[in-house]
């Protein structure tokens, strides 16, 4: 029974997506027909198969639901914004109801506002079709849903007080459901890992029976050099299997700014570019929370109301452009508004009295808006249900960095602002340097290189107590990696060292290090539970001679010099006075 | 799920004789319950791992998997010693495997006899992890729990502050 339930969850979500995009296509123009179609076969396939996996209270639900599509088919006038914003209402509840089966959980839903709302509107217009098989039954508003019981697999309970409710609680969680996510794959992906399987497993035995009996070392080394090839291959496919389109989240991302901008009384057109692009399923599912975040803040703060966007010469319209694009092994995605863009005065000014800034301090336009990422930051003179609590856009910055992935804001006054994300698409294996430095070995992964320079043919400036690399007129800090690591072996400064790392936009430093050894790529492990979230390492990698080396996070390294040098500075400058 | 419980409170619950493995760290031997104990391996190259304490010796290469080792003579105040009978006991803890380096594996033997002096226990070793106290050689022997020693409460200390 569960191995249905699952099926019919699965199912269902991927309806419910569907769903979703029939109707915020349908707020962009007039409805028709056959989107109206599409939505009453969603409705009707969701409700057959939840009558038959038992969860009558569901079907009975979408039943309504169903009787009021049918309603809005034969009175077209009616389906309008209001009705739109109902399904998706509609769409919304019947989301959290499945969410809430996927963790095993009994759950108890209010259908009473939708069922109100439905009523309210079919009722208002003076159509003949209000027919017998809308029945809205006041006293199933509360009814809760049905759950399985694991112990009698017979279902218990339909209708549920909220008190017994909390007295089942414990007792489910118990019996909870071991979460496991799925993905479909398509059989033709399947078989082509199948083949390459089979052509390895050829190539093996070849090997082997190569070493046993002729031992022909250049045998040998082509039949270990295409097998080699072969594990690369089947690494790409079956991590391309966990990459999905960007496109579910853009949509979730619309939704979310329809909301926003409804609730504000603004106007807004969306416009999404590079929905194909792919990213990896969990890195996904970690940046929607942020990203979500994100867009509020750009329908809330950004984009100014009609009437002001007028005054200013604009069209009342306010635009979210979202974009996203491959760019190596990152993938980089935009949300970007026209609207009033940052307010640095208030910036600067709220900076100053969070103490987050020194009074003489001029900070440019890039730190002032970083500071928007700090804990408890928030300009917003009115608090609205939206944003405008400080909460956020620190959790934001935060879920970023734990990714290894950027963030950057670029605003412009009037003319708008824009968050850029860059977050690598597959954190698993990365394409990487092997650096020494003192007498270890660390892996460096190259896409957070920006440069590898030559610490003997540059031009270093010396003069103060911080070595500074002038590269493209630009100074640059000299770091060695060793003293951020706090390797206590290494203690000695490092005048050995002749490389240097060159690490990102902002902060930028240049990490110098001993030699480059080589360059891998290695299969990162996440350090677990013990050493978890260890500070500038981000993971470990085995290399090809059997060694462990540590992977750096070297823009966490970047960061902390800089903070550090940030504080000496501020340390220096409070003695001065 | 009861069973397990049981089996956590009260490790000799039992009839069957537990057995331990014991083991020599400087001039003392200790013993370990020998259940959790997944082998013992000779000493490899470790990878010291960045903003860790000296007695985490940091992560070894066992077939294929990283383990991370400690070194149980600094863990316990000693110093550090490579000895040429030294040795590692891998066990399974909670967060994954992890070894620990002692200087000696003794033997596995059945804990005989319980002691009630638990006073008897070697000071260098913190009183939480004792298990019991038994007669070995005639001499009162500390069982310590070493995967509690392991566990990831005591590692997060495994970690220096880096700002």
């Amino acid at each position: 029974m569960e191995q249905i339930l699952q099926i019919f969850i699965e199912e269902a979500q991927d309806t419910l997506l569907q769903w979703e995009s029939i109707c915020l296509n349908m707020l962009k123009g007039q409805p028709s027909q056959s989107d109206l179609n599409a939505l009453f076969r969603a409705a009707h396939n969701l409700k057959g198969s939840s009558r038959s996996v038992g969860l009558e209270d569901f079907g009975s639900f979408l039943h309504e639901v169903e009787d009021f599509i049918s309603w809005l088919k034969a009175t077209p006038t009616e389906a309008g914004a209001v009705a739109i914003r109902l399904l998706l209402d509609c769409q919304t509840l019947i989301s959290e109801w499945t969410a809430q089966l996927d963790d095993g959980r009994n759950y108890q839903t209010n259908t009473h506002d939708i069922r109100d709302g439905i009523r309210r509107l079919m009722e208002s217009s003076a159509s003949p079709l209000i027919n017998t098989r809308m029945q809205i039954k006041e006293n199933a508003a509360t009814a809760a849903f049905g759950f399985f019981d694991d112990d009698s697999g017979t279902m218990a309970s339909a209708a549920v007080s909220p008190e017994r409710n909390r007295e089942l609680a414990p007792s489910m969680q118990s019996n909870k459901i071991i979460k496991d996510s799925s993905i479909r794959v398509s059989l033709n992906k399947i078989d082509s890992i199948i083949h390459i399987v089979n052509d390895l497993s050829v190539q093996l035995s070849m090997s082997l029976h190569e070493l046993k009996n002729e031992r022909n070392e250049k045998n040998l080394s082509a039949l270990i050099g295409a097998s080699n090839h072969l594990v690369y291959e089947l690494q790409n496919r079956i991590v391309g299997m966990k990459m999905q389109s960007i496109g579910g989240l853009f949509q979730k991302l619309e939704r979310s700014a329809r909301e926003t901008s409804d609730a504000e009384h603004k106007q807004i057109s969306i416009l999404c570019e590079g929905v194909e692009t792919e990213i990896e399923r969990q890195t996904l599912e970690k940046i929607t929370d942020p990203c979500v975040h994100i867009i509020r803040n750009a329908v809330d703060h950004g984009i100014e109301p009609p009437g002001e966007r007028e005054a200013a010469g604009k069209s009342a319209v306010g635009t979210i452009r979202l974009s996203a694009r491959s760019e190596g092994e990152y993938v980089e995605i935009e949300i970007a508004d026209d609207g009033r863009g940052l307010d640095f005065g208030r910036i600067l000014k709220k900076g100053q009295d969070l103490g987050l800034l020194s009074m003489q301090s001029n900070p440019s336009h890039r730190e002032l808006a970083e500071l928007i990422l700090q804990p408890g930051f928030s300009t917003a003179s009115k608090v609205s249900q939206i944003s405008g609590r400080g909460v956020g856009m620190d959790v934001v910055k935060t879920t970023i960095d734990s990714m290894s992935g950027e963030l950057n804001i670029n605003t412009n006054q009037q003319h708008g602002t824009s968050f850029v994300l860059r977050i690598p698409a597959n954190l698993n294996v990365v394409s990487s340097l092997i650096v020494q430095c003192s007498n270890q070995l660390y892996a460096v992964p190259i896409r957070d290189i920006m440069e590898v320079v030559d610490l003997e043919k540059i031009s270093i400036d010396e003069s103060g107590h911080q070595k500074v690399a002038i590269l493209n007129d630009e100074p640059v800090p000299i770091v060695g990696l060793e003293t951020l690591l706090g390797n206590s072996e290494a203690h000695a400064p490092s005048v050995s060292n002749r490389m240097a790392l060159v690490v990102g936009s902002f902060p930028k430093a240049a990490l110098s290090v001993l030699t480059i050894l080589d360059e891998a790529r290695l299969v990162v492990n996440p350090l677990d539970g013990k050493l978890h979230r260890l500070e500038g390492v981000q993971g470990i990698a085995i290399l090809p001679s059997g060694c462990i080396c540590s992977v750096l996070d070297i823009k966490f390294l970047a960061m902390l010099h800089h903070s550090r040098s940030q504080s000496l500075q501020l340390i220096t400058q409070r003695e001065r006075v | 799920m009861i069973e397990s419980n049981k089996k956590s409170q009260q490790p000799s619950a039992s009839n069957e004789p537990e057995l331990a493995l014991f083991f020599r760290l400087d001039s003392y031997v200790f013993g370990t319950p020998l259940g959790k104990v997944r082998e013992v391996i000779p000493v490899g190259a470790c990878t010291r791992l960045p903003n860790t304490v000296p007695c985490f010796l940091g992560m070894m290469n066992i077939r294929g998997e990283a383990v991370g080792i400690l070194d149980l003579r600094l863990r316990f105040g000693l110093p550090s010693q490579l000895g040429p009978k030294c040795l590692i006991i891998v066990f399974e803890t909670d967060a994954g495997p992890f070894g620990s380096l002692v200087d000696e594996v003794v033997e596995v033997a059945e804990i005989a006899v319980q002691s009630d002096q638990r006073s008897s226990y070697v000071p260098i070793i913190p009183e939480d992890y004792v298990l019991q106290v038994t007669v070995r050689d005639e001499k009162p022997t500390t069982i310590i729990d070493l995967r509690r020693v392991l566990s990831s409460e005591e590692l997060r200390a495994l970690r220096t502050n880096a700002a």
